[in-house]
C-alpha cells in the first residue's frame, strides 16, 4: 500500500525545466547543453517526447497515458521507463521538480 | 571515436541547414575608436527596436537557433539590454555577449546572472594599460575592462577574454597569456585582422607586420594549434563546406539585415522589417548561392603548399575581391605564417616534431587543453 501511494503521488509529479539549460529540438532529437556550455545531452526520440510533454506542464501520469495511447505500449511499463528518465534528468540537473 | 554532443550537434545543423548559431549586433555604436574595427566607418538606418529585435529571437528559436552571441557596437549601450536578455532567457538560448566592459558594474552582473547569459567576451589587449589604451583611444579604459573581468569573475560569470594582435600588441601576448592563466579565463587570441564589414580596408593598415607574423604564432598561446596543425593531414578540396556560413551560421546587423555571416557586409540575404527571418533564411538565393560552395571549388587553393595551414575565409575574400573564392594577400600571409611556425617549432623541439610524426600521437592540442586558450567550437 505504502509503495502504491508512493507511486501514485509520483506520478502527479510536474517537472520543470532547469534554469540553467538551452535546449533546441533538431532533426526529432533534443540537444540540451548547460548554460556555462559544460555539460551537453542528447535525447533520443522517445526522451525528447518526454521533454515536451514535461515543458508543455503534464504531469507524469498525463506523459505516461500520452505516450501509451502514442506507442501502444503497457502503462506500467512506459512509466517505469517515464519515472527512470525523470529521475536521471534530475539527478543530471536538466530538471527540476515543479509544483504539484 | 563516438561524436560528441556537441559535434553531433554541429552535424546536424549543417546537414538540415539549421541556423544553430546566431550572431546579433545590436547596435553599431561605441564609445571606442579602435583603429582595427571591423564595423563600417559610415552606417545609417535605425536600429531595429526592442519588440523587432525579440521578434527576431523568437523566429531564431523557432528555425533552431541555440548558440545566440549578442554584439556591436557595444552592446551595454542598448538601453533595453535587459529586455532583450530577458527574452532570451526566456526562449532557452545559450547566450554570450561581446563587450569591452567598461559599462559593466555590480547591477549589471546581477542582471547577466539573472539572465543566464553562458558567456561574456571582453576585449582585452594588454595588461599595460598605455598598449590597451593606444589600441582602444579611450583613457582609463584598460582599468574598467580589468574591473569588469574582476566582478564578473568573482560573480561566477564565465570570461573570455579576446585579444586581436595588431602592430601595437604583438609580442606581448605571453604576458597576457600569463594573466588569464593566472585568473583562469580562457583567452582567445588571433593576429587575423579583417577589412570592415563594409569592405573598407584600412584596418590592415594595424595588422601585424607580414615578416613578425611567424614569431606571434610561435607564442605560446598558440601551442596546442601548432601540434594539431604539424599532425594536420593535407587539405581535402572535396564537396564539404568551408566552414558554417548561411548553412548553420547567420548574422542579423543592427538594421535587420540578414547575412550568412557578420563579415559578408554587403551580401544582404534581405531585411527581417521587410520579410519574416524564417522565409530569408530557407529562400534567400543570396543564402543558397553560398550554401552551395564547397572546398572542392577553390580552384586557386588546391596547388598552394601552405593549403593545410589555411583557414580560408568567404568573406574575407568577398570584402577583398567581391568573390567567395579568391584567397587574398592577407589569407595567403596568415597561412605562410603558420607553416613557417610550425617548421621553426619543429627545429627547435624535436620531441615536438617526433609527436606532430606520430601516426597515433597525443590528443592534446587539438582541443586547446591544458594551455589556457580555446579554440572555437566548430559550428
Amino acid at each position: 500500500m505504502v509503495g502504491e501511494k508512493t507511486q501514485a503521488s509520483a506520478s502527479r509529479c510536474r517537472y520543470e525545466l532547469s534554469p540553467d539549460i538551452a535546449w533546441r529540438k533538431i532533426g526529432g532529437e533534443a540537444f540540451l547543453i548547460t548554460r556555462d556550455g559544460a555539460l551537453t545531452h542528447r535525447l533520443n526520440g522517445t526522451a525528447t517526447r518526454i521533454l515536451e510533454l514535461v515543458l508543455n506542464d503534464k504531469t507524469t501520469d498525463e506523459i505516461v497515458a500520452t505516450l501509451t495511447a502514442e506507442f501502444s505500449g503497457a502503462p506500467d511499463a512506459i512509466l517505469r521507463d517515464v519515472d527512470d528518465l525523470m529521475t536521471e534528468m534530475v539527478s543530471r540537473g536538466v530538471l527540476v521538480k515543479g509544483g504539484g | 571515436m563516438p561524436m560528441t554532443p556537441l559535434q553531433a550537434i554541429s552535424q546536424k545543423a549543417r546537414a538540415l541547414n539549421v541556423p544553430i548559431s546566431a550572431h546579433i549586433d545590436t547596435t553599431y555604436r561605441c564609445n571606442f575608436i579602435c583603429e582595427h574595427c571591423i564595423l563600417p566607418s559610415q552606417f545609417g538606418g535605425t536600429e531595429l527596436s526592442t519588440v523587432e529585435v525579440v521578434k527576431v529571437l523568437e523566429d531564431l528559436a523557432a528555425l533552431g537557433t541555440l548558440f545566440l552571441t549578442l554584439s556591436g557596437g557595444e552592446v551595454f549601450l542598448r538601453k533595453d539590454l535587459d529586455d532583450i536578455l530577458a527574452a532570451a532567457d526566456r526562449l532557452r538560448f545559450c547566450t554570450k555577449l561581446y563587450t569591452h566592459g567598461n559599462f559593466i558594474d555590480e547591477a549589471r552582473v546581477a542582471m547577466l546572472l539573472a539572465r543566464h547569459v553562458s558567456e561574456v567576451q571582453i576585449s582585452f589587449y594588454s595588461i599595460d594599460p598605455c598598449v590597451h589604451e593606444k589600441i582602444t583611444r579611450v583613457p582609463g579604459s584598460h582599468a574598467k575592462s580589468l574591473h569588469a573581468i574582476d566582478l564578473l569573475v568573482a560573480a561566477g560569470v564565465r570570461v573570455v577574454l579576446a585579444c586581436p594582435v595588431t602592430r601595437y600588441n604583438f609580442g606581448s601576448t605571453k604576458e597576457l597569456t600569463d594573466f588569464a592563466k593566472s585568473r583562469k579565463i580562457p583567452i582567445k587570441i588571433s593576429p587575423q585582422i579583417q577589412p570592415t564589414y563594409s569592405g573598407e580596408l584600412h584596418t590592415l593598415s594595424v595588422a601585424t607586420p607580414s615578416c613578425e607574423l611567424p614569431n606571434v604564432y610561435l607564442e605560446p598561446w598558440n601551442e596546442s594549434t601548432l601540434y594539431a596543425l604539424a599532425k594536420a593531414p593535407a587539405a581535402k578540396f572535396d564537396d564539404s563546406a568551408n566552414c558554417g556560413a548561411a548553412r548553420s551560421t547567420v548574422y542579423i546587423n543592427p538594421i535587420g539585415d540578414v547575412q550568412g555571416c557578420a563579415l559578408m557586409g554587403g551580401l544582404s540575404a534581405g531585411n527581417v522589417r521587410q520579410r519574416p527571418l524564417a522565409d530569408i533564411w530557407r529562400s534567400s538565393d543570396v543564402l543558397k548561392q553560398i550554401r552551395e560552395i564547397a572546398r572542392k571549388d577553390r580552384e586557386d587553393c588546391k596547388r598552394c603548399e601552405n593549403a593545410k595551414y589555411c583557414s580560408f575565409c568567404m568573406a574575407n575574400s568577398w570584402q577583398v575581391t567581391k568573390t567567395l573564392l579568391s584567397p587574398t594577400a592577407s589569407m595567403c600571409e596568415q597561412s605562410n605564417a603558420k607553416r613557417l611556425a610550425v617548421e621553426e617549432h619543429k627545429r627547435r623541439l624535436p620531441i615536438f616534431a617526433a609527436m606532430a610524426d606520430d601516426p597515433v600521437g597525443r590528443q592534446r592540442g587539438e582541443n586547446g587543453e591544458g594551455d589556457g586558450t580555446e579554440p572555437e567550437p566548430d559550428l
